[in-house]
Order: C-alpha cells, then structure tokens, then sequence
C-alpha cells in the first residue's frame, strides 16, 4: 500500500470541483483509493464519501492507494494535488 | 417602500432593466411511514427519479452553445458525478428500508445532513456548497412526483434582470446573455453558483440583497450596480442617466484599459516604470497577471496565519512562496515578511494587550521577539528562492539597528540551512519597507544596507500625520497629498538613488491614476497595488510624457496645504486623463 500526505492549497478547501477530478482520477485506477482527514477514511471514488470528510482549506490529508497500479495511482494522485486538485485543463486559468 | 438595497457584489457592472421575479416554490416534503409491501416500490420510484435527473441534465448540457463551454458545463458535470455515485444510492436506499419511509422523505433527509455538515464548516465556499446540493435533491425530488419548481427563466422578456431567492446551479447555466442583463439574488455569497456564472457571462451581478423580494414587483424598473453592489428600483431619471454614465465608464475601463494592460508601463517619451501588483495569497497571481502586473511588488503573508488561526509551518511557507515564484516568473515578487500586531491581530499568534498596537508590538519587532516565527518564515523565502526571483523585505523598520539585527538574522538561517544541506538562494535581495517617519528621515543610512526601498503610504501617513483612519472624528485630516507626505517621499527617494537603491510606493497611493504622474515625477521606480488599478495606471503613464510628471511634481512639492495640492492634481490630471480618473471608480 502506498501512502502520502499532501496539504489542501485552495482558499477554498476540497469543493466540488476538486472532489470531482479526484474521483475521476481515483476511477481510472484499478487499485482501491483512499483519502483520510483526522479520523474519518472516505473512498476516493465516491464523491458524496469525500464531500462528507468537510476538508477545509490548509487540512493535511493522507491519500491511499492499494492494488496493482498503486505506484502509478499514487504518483498520479501526488501530481493532481500539486495541481490544486484541478484537471490539467483547468489549471492554466 | 424602500428602494436602494445593498449587497455583496459578485459581477462588475451596471445594468438597466425590468425585474424578473423567478418564482419557484417547492411543496414542502412529508415523512410519511410506510408499509412494508411499499419498500421495494419506493426504492425503484428512486432508482428511476436518479436516472431521469441524470438524463435532464445531459439534455441542458447538450443544449448548452459553445460559448458557454467549460465553466459551465463543469457545474454540470458535477451534478452527474453526485447522481452517479452509488453512495448515493446506497444511502437513501438504507434510509428508505430502515425507516419505512418515502422516497421523498429518503432525500430529503439524506441531502439535509449533508447541508448541515457543510454549513457547519468555516470558509464560505465550502458552505455555498449546499446550493448544489439542493439543486440535486429538488431535481429528484421533481422527477419523484408531482409539484416541485418549474424554472421558467426561459419566459424572461429582453432587458430582464432576474430577482430571485436565489438561482440554482442548473438554472443558472441555462441564462440567456441576449435577454437577461443581470441579476439579484437574496442569497448567496462572493463564491456562490450565481456569482461564478454571472462573471463567465459577464453579467452584474449583486447577491445577498436582504429584503428586495419583498419590494421589488414584477416588471419593476431597476438599476444593479455590479461594482459597488447595490440595487435600486424604480430609480429617478436622474439616477438613470448617472447610473448610464457608470455604465459608459465601465465599458471604458474593460474595453480600453483591461485589453490594453498588457502593453508595457512606457511614457511616450520612452521612460519606463515597473508595475507590480500587491497579493495575499498564491491564487491572486493569476488576478495580477491578467491585469498586466510586471511582478509582484508586495506580497502580504498575514493571509498564511490568519487563514488557519496558527503558525504556519516551514513546509508551508515554502510551499505558497514557491508556487507565487514560479507563476510570477521572468517576474520577481517581494515577499514581505509578517506585519502582525497591530491592527492585524491574529489568533495564531498570542499577544498580551497592548494599549497602543499601532505604536506597539508588531511587524519586525514581534518577529525579533518570537525569532521561531520569524525564523521559519526566512527559511522558507530563502528555499523557495531556488524556484524564482523572490526578495525578502522587511516592514517596520524604524532604524538601522533593526534592519542589521534583521539581515543578521537571514544570515543565521542561511548558515542553518547550509548545514543541513538544504538547497536555498544566497544572494537574495534585501529591502524593507519605509513606513515609519524615522526611517524616512535616515533613509540615506539605511539605503547603504538595503537593495530596495518601498514606501508604504498608509502607514507612513497614517504615523506622519498622527493620524488614525479608521477614527471617524479625525479621519477627515489624513490626506496623502499632504505636503508633509510628498516632501518625505522626496526625500526618500533622493537619498536612495544617491546610494543608486531603487524605490518602490507599495501603499493605496500607487493604485491612485489621479497620483501616478505626481509619483513618477518624484522619482519613484516601481509602483504596486491592488491588481485591478493596474491597467489605468498603466494607461495613463503610456499616455504621458516624463517632462510633464516632472512639472507636475514639482508644481506640487511648492504649495502650502493639502487642499491646495489636491485641487491642482485634480484639475490637471482630469484635463488630460478624465476616463482613467473615473476608471478609478472600479478598484
């Protein structure tokens, strides 16, 4: 299993949109995908499980990922958050 | 009948028109017990109000034109997204089986704790969340059975300006540029839905207008002031021609002055100034590049304490300067260490009382007396100065012992971070702010030790004067044409260029049109303010000449009083430059 923990940039915290590329992202993987803020775990794949944690902005999270393509899940995960959580698309606006 | 209302305001703007009033009240659910037999019936009544929301929602995407592509559609997306996630419906479907209740009520309930939680939870984006959420839970809750909201934006008449409680995401994305010139919502706030999509349409905007429902009628005239966020109804022709004339201002400043900012800050006769743009945070450096800003002249890092309530760690400060330097760059940004204390009280950083705070503990001085704070903050500029062009400066320096305690001070973090073999920038440059009258008076000591100077108007002026602005009984005296103020600026200026260190004005004066050719004549290098000055000021240098900014500072380096210097600006910079003065109206 891999695991990291990454700080949330966005004045805004995790929000909608943000959640949203996570969750696509967390699909496009095999391996099961976590996200963990103070004590409470959400599946990285579901959008309402993620909306509930209420990460607000400055939180540190810890990201999991387990199964075949963790490497890759996480690095890509990694990359997303540097990005503030916003598709490649996105960040340039 | 009251007829102005104020509110925030989330789109620039003016706009002129009749009300719309969008009326869409939703039949209040039931929670109705239900017998055993009617579980499964329930649960697939839900199953296929998700799927039919979830067509519905394809179907206002499809329709959308291409010019309302990605922002738009986004909000779309993530209504999808919701209505997809098996979470969802697993969780209904328990409330639904463990209650023996209705469907409706399933929602309801379910959509309702999420909104409590979200409420609950500081940082109003956060919050404005619910809007979404809402939108998703009376959409099924439509497609669930009868009643509900019908969203008629689509009966609004050319010239309309929608009133409404508030405007739901997926109605949002369905307005129409050609008829709705703006609108008002009673909810919401700066980052709500209807704010994001009024500023992708360009529309004004002003929400969180308590009480307009009530007065405004349908078909009402009424005017939105998308800049300072007011609304008025059935305005007085008066009103409307001045209101006109706002409007005829505004379209000068995006048309004329925001397309141009890019062009350089060059007078006519080739003398350059550099313009920068004062930020908070690392998300402000696309406002100041889009607004032409050359660089970041005055970073503020108060926002970093004040946003989490507590010191902020190494990592943390390295992370926000890093991101600031590599989106600025070829540009520099100046990143100025903390100015707390004083009026900026912050939570993160416990202080005793203190009777006087403007004249007290704060900025360098409570640095020097917390040397962790200040410390990790100096770490984190040197090694995010590996990724950029960053300087360190100082606020508040009243003397030469504190600006060498200061460079002492980098010198010692430099040697802590070489032992620990941590990759940082060596030479940076170092300056520091010239805000308090001593400084200014010594400026010629100071500039040997320093790289640059920046003068921070406010302060200067608000300590030259003895002056406290926000004293309403005394606010009246502050006045930065002072000529107390323009003989230290002088001042400082002459004595830095002698010692060939560059002067920046960092404070609300640079973001004035009204001042820059006064400042540029004084001999100031750089000027950095508030993004959205940047394209007038900008606009009126590339207009000018140096000759006549000369003329016009010394001309007002010799009067007597303030009043006398501010009425000699006025008349000769609106002679010349009458629409960046009114532009200025907008920032």
């Amino acid at each position: 299993m891999r695991e990291e923990q990454v700080t949330i940039k966005d004045e805004f915290g995790m929000h909608l949109r943000s959640i949203m590329s996570l969750v696509e992202m967390a699909k496009s993987f095999k391996s099961d995908i976590g996200v963990q803020f103070r004590d409470d775990i959400a599946d990285g794949k579901s959008p309402w499980a993620l909306l509930a944690l209420g990460i607000i902005a400055g939180s540190r999270i810890t990201l999991r990922a387990e199964g075949a393509d963790e490497n890759e899940a996480m690095a890509k995960l990694l990359q997303l958050a540097e990005n503030n959580f916003m598709r490649p698309n996105e960040a340039d606006r | 009948m009251r007829r102005i209302f104020s509110g925030i305001k989330a789109s620039p703007g003016i706009a002129i028109g009749r009300a719309f009033i969008l009326d869409r009240t939703l039949q209040p659910v039931e929670r109705k017990t239900i017998p055993d037999k009617q579980v499964s019936k329930q649960m697939k009544a839900f199953l296929s109000a998700i799927k039919k929301s979830m067509k519905e929602i394809e179907t206002i995407r499809a329709s959308l034109g291409p010019d309302k592509a990605k922002e738009l559609s986004t909000v779309l997306d993530t209504h999808i997204m919701l209505l997809k996630d098996d979470a969802l419906q697993s969780d209904v479907i328990k409330i639904i089986e463990e209650q023996k209740v209705n469907a409706s009520w399933a929602v309801t309930e379910h959509v309702g704790r999420f909104n409590e939680m979200l409420a609950s939870l500081s940082g109003e984006y956060l919050s404005s969340r619910v809007a979404d959420l809402n939108d998703i839970k009376n959409r099924i809750l439509r497609n669930l059975g009868p009643g509900g909201g019908i969203c008629r934006l689509d009966e609004a008449p050319e010239g309309s300006i929608i009133v409404a409680q508030d405007i739901n995401p997926s109605e949002a994305v369905q307005i129409d540029t050609e008829r709705i010139v703006g609108f008002v919502t009673e909810l919401g706030s700066k980052t709500s839905h209807s704010a994001i999509i009024a500023k992708a349409h360009e529309i004004p905007a002003v929400v969180g207008v308590t009480g307009v429902l009530q007065s405004v009628k349908q078909g009402t005239r009424m005017i939105v002031d998308g800049i300072d966020g007011k609304v008025i109804l059935s305005p007085t022709w008066k009103q409307v021609a001045e209101y006109e004339n706002k409007q005829r201002s505004y379209k000068y400043y995006v048309t004329e002055l925001l397309s141009a900012a890019d062009l350089p800050a060059e007078s006519r006769d080739g003398f350059r100034l550099a313009i920068e743009a004062n930020i908070e945070s690392p998300a402000d450096v696309k406002t100041a590049l889009r607004h032409g800003a050359a660089g970041i002249g005055l970073y503020r890092t108060e926002y970093l304490f004040i946003s989490e309530g507590r010191i902020p760690t190494q990592e943390e400060h390295l992370s926000s300067y890093k991101q600031v330097a590599e989106e600025i760059a070829p540009h520099s940004a100046t990143i100025r260490t903390i100015d707390i204390g004083g009026e900026k009280l912050v939570d993160a950083v416990e202080m005793p009382p203190q009777r006087n705070p403007a004249l007290g503990l704060r900025a360098i001085r409570l640095c020097f007396a917390r040397r962790d704070i200040f410390k990790n903050q100096i770490k984190g500029i040197l090694r995010a100065g590996v990724h950029g062009n960053l300087k360190i400066m100082f606020p508040m320096i009243s003397g030469i012992e504190e600006l060498k305690k200061g460079k002492a001070m980098i010198e010692e973090c430099k040697k802590e971070l070489r032992k620990a073999h941590t990759a940082f920038n060596a030479d940076m440059e170092v300056g520091i702010m010239i805000e308090i009258p001593s400084a200014a008076l010594t400026a010629d000591i100071l500039a040997p030790e320093c790289d640059f100077f920046s003068i921070g108007t406010n302060d200067l002026i608000q300590y030259s004067l003895a002056i406290d602005r926000a004293n309403e009984e005394v606010a009246y005296l502050y006045n930065p044409l002072h000529p107390a103020v323009l003989r230290t600026i002088k001042m400082v200026v002459d004595a830095a260029h002698r010692h060939k260190v560059r002067v920046g004005v960092c404070g609300e004066m640079a973001g004035e049109p009204l001042y820059t050719l006064m400042l540029m004549g004084l001999g100031v290098d750089e000027l950095s303010m508030n993004p959205v000055a940047i394209p007038a000021v900008k606009k009126v240098i590339r207009s000018s000449l140096l000759c006549e900014s000369l003329e016009i500072a010394r001309k007002a380096l010799r009067f007597q009083t303030a009043h006398e210097v501010e009425a000699y600006i006025y008349n000769v910079m609106s002679r010349h430059y009458p629409q960046e003065i009114a532009a200025s109206l907008f920032f």
